[in-house]
C-alpha cells in the first residue's frame, strides 16, 4: 500500500482548476520530487495534499485512509507535514516556541525528548532558541522551518521549493538536512525549481506542465532526458 | 483650581481603567481572529445588567462581576459559534464577518432593549455603594477604583502570563502571527478561536460590571462605550496589548483633563466630550499614515 495515493485529482483556488487528472504514489521512505517550469501546478499540487485548495474531483487516500474530504488541520494530525515555499514560520514566536508549536500534541517530557532530538539534527539553532524567528536570515529561517516540521513527527514530508531565495552555500545546507532526512527513512515530497538538484536528491521524479504530470520515473532515468523538450513539446501541445 | 484640576485624577484613573479593560479583549480579538468585534459593546451591557440585578438582589459585587464575565464570555461565544464562525468558514472576507459583528451587535441591543423595557429595566442603578478611601484634589479614590485597577492589571497579568507560559497562550500568538502554517500545523485553530472568544468576551463583561457600580446603565450604556474602547485599541495599533493599555490611559485622562480645561477655559459643554477619543484616533491615524509614507515623494 502506497502512503501517498491521488487518483484523477483536479484541483485549484476558487473556481479555476490548476491542476488537473493527476494520478500519483508516493511510497513510504522514497522520495519524489516534482519538477516542472514556473505555473505547472507543482506548489498547487502540494497545497491540495494538505488540503489548502479547492478540491474539484478525483480522490486522496493516505495510509490506506481517504482524506479527500478532510480539513487540512486533522491531515496534519494524520502525518502529513508540509512546509510552505514562503511564510513557513511564526515569525512573533522565539526558535524554541516555534519548535512547540510543532510539538504542539507533545507535553512534559515526550516535548522535551523530541525537542533534543530534532536539535540533534539542527544543532546551529541551539544557541538561537530565544530568539524570534522573524528576525533571522532567509536561510536560518528555512532551518527553523524543517526543524519545527521535524516536531510533528510526520509520516510524509512535503517541502516547497526550500532552497528558494537562498544563497548557493545555504542551498548546499539545505539539502544536507534534506539528505538526513532522506537517510532516516522519511517519506519526502520535494517540489523544486531547481531540477538538477531535485533529480539528484530524490529516488524518483515527477515532471509537472500545465497542471499535468508530463514525465514519470526514477531520477535516474528523467536525469538523462532533455527536460526542456518536455517543457516545450507539452506546453506547444 | 488646583484641587479640580487635581480632582480629575481619580475620574481619569476609573474611566481609564474600564476603557482599557474593554479594549484589551477588542485588540486581543483583532489579533488572533483578525477582525474587530463591533458587538463587543453589547457583551459589556449585558456585563452590566448581569452585575446590577445581581447586586440588587444580594449577590456580593466580585462575584457578580465574575458572573458578568461569565455572561459576556458566553454571548461572545454563542455569536462566533452561530454567525461568525460559518460566515468564515464559507469564505467571508474580514470586512464581511465585521459587518456581520454591527448586524450582531444591533440584534443583541434591540433584545436587550424590549426585554428591559418590558421589565421596567430601562434605566438601572446597580446600588454598589462606593467608599472613599484617600482624596486627590476635591474628589476621592473609592473601593471601585481599587475594584477596577486590580481587575486590570490581574487580566493583563494573567493574558501575558498564559500568552508566554501556556500551550494554548503560545498557540494563540502562533495563531496571530501565521493563521495558514498554524492549520497546516495540526494547531487547534478552531479551540483556540473558541478560547479567544471566551477571553474577550469576559473582559467585556467584566469591564460591563465595573461600568455598572459606576454608573447607572441601559441598554445603550455598552455602545456608547464603543467609541472610547476603539480609540483605546487603535491607539495599541490593534496589536500591542501594552500600548492597548497606554491607550485605555491615554484616552480617560485626555478626555477628563482635556473637557475640564476647555470648559473652565472657554466654557464649552461637556456634551462635546467625545470629540476628544474621535481627535485622539484622527490624531493616531494621520500619525501612523505620516510615519508610514515619510521619505515618499520627498527629494
Amino acid at each position: 500500500m502506497s502512503l501517498l495515493e491521488l487518483s484523477g485529482v483536479t484541483a485549484g483556488y476558487g473556481k479555476i482548476p490548476i491542476i488537473r487528472e493527476i494520478d500519483l504514489r508516493v511510497e513510504r521512505g522514497e522520495t519524489l520530487a516534482v519538477i516542472g517550469p514556473n505555473g505547472s501546478g507543482k506548489s498547487t499540487l502540494a497545497k491540495t495534499v494538505v488540503g489548502l485548495t479547492t478540491f474539484f474531483s478525483g480522490s486522496i487516500k493516505f495510509d490506506g485512509l481517504d482524506v479527500t474530504s478532510l480539513p487540512p488541520e486533522r491531515r496534519a494530525l494524520l502525518g502529513i507535514g508540509y512546509l510552505p515555499q514562503t511564510g513557513n514560520v511564526f515569525p512573533d514566536l522565539t526558535v524554541q516556541e516555534n519548535l512547540e508549536m510543532g510539538g504542539y500534541h507533545l507535553k512534559g517530557a515526550e516535548l522535551r525528548l523530541k525537542t533534543t532530538e530534532v536539535l540533534e539534527l539542527f544543532p546551529e539553532l541551539r544557541d538561537r532558541l530565544d530568539q524570534k524567528a522573524g528576525t533571522m536570515s532567509g536561510g536560518e529561517r528555512q532551518m527553523v522551518a524543517m526543524a519545527r516540521l521535524l516536531m510533528m513527527s510526520p509520516k510524509l514530508v512535503i517541502l516547497d521549493e526550500p532552497s528558494a531565495g537562498l544563497a548557493p552555500k545555504l542551498v548546499e545546507r539545505v539539502y544536507q538536512k534534506i539528505d538526513a532526512m532522506r537517510a532516516m527513512g522519511m517519506t519526502i515530497v520535494l517540489i523544486e525549481q531547481h531540477a538538477l538538484k531535485a533529480l539528484k536528491h530524490s529516488d524518483r521524479t515527477v515532471v509537472m506542465v500545465g497542471g499535468r504530470i508530463a514525465l514519470t520515473g526514477t531520477s535516474e532515468e528523467v536525469s538523462k532526458v532533455d527536460l526542456r523538450t518536455v517543457f516545450f513539446q507539452v506546453s506547444r501541445g | 483650581m488646583i484641587e479640580e484640576a487635581l480632582g480629575q485624577i481619580p475620574i481619569s484613573l476609573l474611566a481609564s481603567s474600564l476603557y482599557a479593560t474593554a479594549a484589551i479583549g477588542l485588540t486581543l480579538n483583532y489579533l488572533v481572529l483578525r477582525y474587530a468585534d463591533f458587538a463587543l459593546g453589547e457583551y459589556i451591557t449585558v456585563g452590566c445588567y448581569v452585575a446590577a440585578l445581581l447586586t440588587l438582589n444580594g449577590l456580593d459585587p466580585v462575584t457578580a462581576m465574575l458572573a458578568s464575565g461569565l455572561a459576556g464570555a458566553t454571548l461572545a461565544l454563542l455569536a462566533d459559534e452561530l454567525a461568525l464562525k460559518p460566515l468564515e468558514r464559507r469564505g467571508a472576507t474580514a470586512l464581511q464577518v465585521f459587518i456581520a459583528t454591527i448586524g450582531i451587535s444591533l440584534l443583541i441591543r434591540y433584545v436587550l432593549s424590549i426585554a428591559a423595557d418590558l421589565e421596567d429595566l430601562l434605566f438601572l442603578s446597580s446600588g454598589f455603594r462606593l467608599v472613599p478611601i484617600l482624596y486627590i484634589g476635591n474628589r476621592p479614590i473609592t473601593n471601585l477604583h481599587l475594584l477596577a485597577v486590580t481587575v486590570l492589571v490581574g487580566s493583563v497579568a494573567a493574558l501575558t502570563y498564559m500568552s508566554l507560559r501556556t500551550r494554548l497562550g503560545k498557540g494563540m500568538r502562533a495563531v496571530a502571527s501565521n493563521r495558514d502554517l498554524a492549520i497546516s500545523s495540526g494547531i487547534p485553530v478552531w479551540r483556540i478561536r473558541r478560547f479567544t472568544r471566551l477571553l474577550v468576551g469576559a473582559f467585556a463583561g467584566l469591564s460591563g460590571a465595573l461600568w455598572a457600580y459606576y454608573t447607572s446603565i441601559n441598554p445603550e450604556s455598552g455602545w456608547r462605550l464603543l467609541l472610547w474602547v476603539f480609540a483605546s485599541s487603535i491607539i495599541g495599533n490593534f496589536t500591542s496589548f501594552p500600548l492597548t493599555l497606554l491607550g485605555g490611559f491615554v484616552i480617560g485622562f485626555s478626555e477628563n483633563f482635556g473637557m475640564w480645561a476647555v470648559s473652565r477655559t472657554l466654557a464649552v459643554p461637556t456634551a462635546y466630550k467625545p470629540l476628544i477619543p474621535y481627535l485622539a484616533i484622527v490624531a493616531v491615524l494621520l500619525y501612523r499614515y505620516r510615519m508610514r509614507f515619510r521619505g515618499v515623494g520627498e527629494g
